[in-house]
Formats: structure tokens, sequence, C-alpha cells
């Protein structure tokens, strides 16, 4: 199988940027295990594309309902291509353009050599035609690596075995319960992580610095003014907002409870039924408001999988160990 | 209660905003406080926050030096370097 990767994971001696100017001509020292895994299997990289800035989405421009990441797979240029998706752009993107987005529970697959986002829950996920090839990737890529200290111990997983009966629930069916609440948690606690992952670009190190710089202070500001764009700016300063001590009480330790009863709910909710099927779509007008069809998972480290069923766009999300039931979803015979 | 702004946070992100993204920043707190007092009316005493997903321990590893990129390597990236060392613009008088 041939495959590409977003730029926001790493391949040694190679310029990956990760859709940002502040990495421009960076040349990464290290290759991510999600990459070093497939080429071991004998699978060939051909190349990296751009992402959105580190993988996540605009709330704020008008986005398309596909991007180069998505032409790689429908022009045929090669079988997959692997991401890490933030806030679901890829996911939507995948399930509207009749493509497949895996994305395996967090702490399956190594987030070494990715840039760190939103460390709780960046996962490595893989795009491509068929659920078959995407299982396929994900067992490759999936296992422990001891260069992430954020993973279950399970060496090796088998997604392939299939299932006859699924227990699947859609969203009108069951109480889902926080789920209003669910934009404003996941923004607030995915802001304050992204502003300390981001803090690292500083045009000290690596990356891009701004010329005629008169000072320290005036080479951080400017560099990260002018090399971080605008979604990025807007998460790291919310970030800052949310964890600075008149706020923190309030705002992210909140939203860090609420993330654990939304995770026990769900937990439950997804220990009686095997799958839970919400909408995928690319334009619900309200952006803010969309992130709560992808929130779940990540919030919750759940696996997931964007695909179409029954000719609908969707997004399937399971908990950790019944991923081979969910896939029996979309995958044939 | 002073109200939140963009502003009030750029120096702490190190960030100067252009007009548009701040009032698009200022939009994001407005609804977020907003969202935050939906919030507030949910009880969440002696709730234990969920920093992470899994249930982990720290994980410890022998004390023993090692060197996953070298020195070398990593100047290579470096926008301006002198001697070895990262350079900056000066900072003490």
């Amino acid at each position: 199988m041939k495959f590409m990767m977003q730029s926001c994971l790493m391949v040694k001696d190679t310029v990956c940027d990760g859709g940002s100017k502040i990495l421009e001509g960076f040349k990464s020292p290290l290759s991510a295990t999600a990459y070093e895994k497939c080429v071991a299997a004998g699978m060939e990289f051909l190349g990296l594309v751009t992402p959105f800035e580190f993988g996540i989405d605009s709330l704020f421009c008008d986005c398309p309902d596909k991007d180069g990441t998505i032409d790689a797979i429908l022009e045929g240029k090669c079988d997959f291509v692997l991401c890490n998706d933030v806030y679901g752009k890829m996911s939507r993107m995948a399930a509207v353009n009749g493509l497949v987005y895996l994305a395996g529970a967090y702490g399956t697959v190594s987030r070494f050599g990715i840039m760190q986002t939103v460390s709780s829950m960046d996962r490595v996920g893989v795009l491509c035609k068929k659920a078959e090839d995407g299982i396929k990737v994900l067992e490759t890529i999936s296992g422990k690596d001891e260069k992430d200290g954020s993973m279950l111990d399970t060496e090796k997983y088998d997604y392939s075995a299939k299932c006859d009966k699924v227990k699947a629930v859609k969203a009108d069916e069951v109480e889902m319960k926080y789920f209003d609440l669910l934009p404003a948690v996941f923004y607030t606690l995915a802001s304050a992580e992204l502003c300390n992952n981001t803090n690292r670009y500083d045009g000290v190190k690596f990356g891009y610095r701004a010329p005629d710089v008169t000072d320290l202070n005036d080479l951080y500001l400017r560099s990260r003014t002018e090399g971080l764009g605008k979604d990025v700016q807007i998460a790291s300063m919310v970030g800052c907002m949310v964890l600075a001590k008149e706020n923190y009480e309030k705002w992210y330790f909140k939203a860090m409870q609420l993330r654990r009863m939304i995770r026990d709910y769900y937990w439950a909710l997804l220990t009686d039924a095997d799958v839970l099927v919400l909408d995928a779509k690319c334009d619900c007008g309200d952006k803010f408001r969309q992130l709560a069809l992808y929130a779940l998972a990540p919030l919750c480290g759940f696996a997931s999988a964007a695909a179409t069923l029954d000719g609908k766009p969707v997004e399937l999300v399971c908990k950790p160990g019944k991923e081979n039931i969910m896939f029996s979803m979309i995958t044939e015979g | 209660m002073a109200k939140n702004t963009a502003e009030m946070y750029e120096p702490m992100a190190k960030l100067s905003l252009d007009s548009e993204t701040r009032a698009w920043a200022d939009d994001i707190i407005a609804r977020l406080e907003g969202e935050f007092e939906k919030m507030e009316k949910v009880d969440t005493d002696g709730v234990e926050p969920l920093v992470t997903v899994l249930d982990l321990k720290n994980v410890l590893r022998e004390d023993v030096s090692s060197q996953l990129v070298s020195r070398d390597t990593l100047l290579e990236n470096a926008p301006e370097e002198y001697d070895g060392y990262f350079q900056v613009p000066k900072t003490i008088d």
C-alpha cells in the first residue's frame, strides 16, 4: 500500500511544517512511530500533504468540503493518509466525500513524532477509501510504544474480527446528556492544551523568526504573531485566559470535572449499546456548535469511524475494545 | 467583575492580534462566558477532574542519560546560532 502523511506528523530529515508559517523550513530530527511502523510493514511512503494549521479546523472562516488531504485519496495519489484530526475536520470531510476516517481509542496508537497539539486528545487516524484498508493500517500502527508515556499496555490489536450482531443507537434514540455543553468543554480544554503546546513556537530554537527585532520580548511577540495562523492565535489566547489564576477554578477546573461526568455517562451508555451513530456534517451553520458532533470521542478517549452508512455521512463512536464491532458496520460482506 | 477581552490576555500569550482576529476572539470569549453560565448550573461538587482518559500512574525509567537527538542536529534548525548556542538579541544592557 502507498501512503502519505499530513505534515503535522514528522519524517526524519524532511521539512515538516504542520501547515504553519511558524515552522517554515523546519527539518525534523526524528520520525513518527506510526510512520516507522508503516514503512517496516512494507508500505511505501510517497510524501507529505499540508493540513490546516497543526490539524485543527477554523472556527471563523468558511472551509470547503474538501482539501488537499481528501484530494490525495479521491484522485488516487495514494491508498491512505495518516492524520491528526484535532477538531474533527478530517472525519467530517471524509464522510461527506464518501471516504472513511478511522481513529483508534486514545492510547492505542503512539503519538511519538506528531506535533503535539491537544496532548490529551491527539489521536493518529487513517483516511482512506475502503474501511478494510483503514482497519489493516490501524492494526499496523497501533500497539504500545515506549516512546509515548500515555499508552495502553496492549502490544497488538485485532480489529478484523467481524461481528454479526451490533447494537447501534442513534443520537435521537438515547438521552444525549451534556450534549449542549460539549463544544465549550472541548474548546476550553483543547485551547488550554494547545496554548501550552504552541508556546514552544517562539522564534528562538527553530522555525520562523521575525526580522529586525529590537529585544527578546519583541522577538517572541512578533515571531508568534507573524508565524501563527489566526485560529491558533485565538485558541492560544483563550488557553491563557482559562488557565489564568482568576479563571482557573471556575473555567478550566470546572471543564475537567465536566469531562469526567461526560466520560462516565457515555462510558455507561456505550457499555449497554455498542456503537453511537452521530451525523457528520461539514456545514451546520454554527461552527462552534458543530464541535459537539465530534467532541465526544476525543473528550472520552473513544474510538471513532467516519463513513457512509445507509447513504448518509455519519460518525460512529465506541468504547475501547469494541472497535471490531464498530468496524463491522462499515465493512462489506 | 471586569469583562474578559482578548487584549487582556495577549501579552500573556505573547501575541498581538490584528483588529479582525481580536474581534473574533472577543466573540468566542463572550460565547464561552455564556456557556460557562450554563455549566455553573451543573453540580460538580466532589467530582475529581479528568486530566487524562487513561488510568495511568506516572511512568518512570532508569536514571540513565540518553540522547535522542544530537546538539548539532538541533542547532541545524536554529534561526540564528553562535558557537554552539541559540542566539537571541541582547537581553541585559
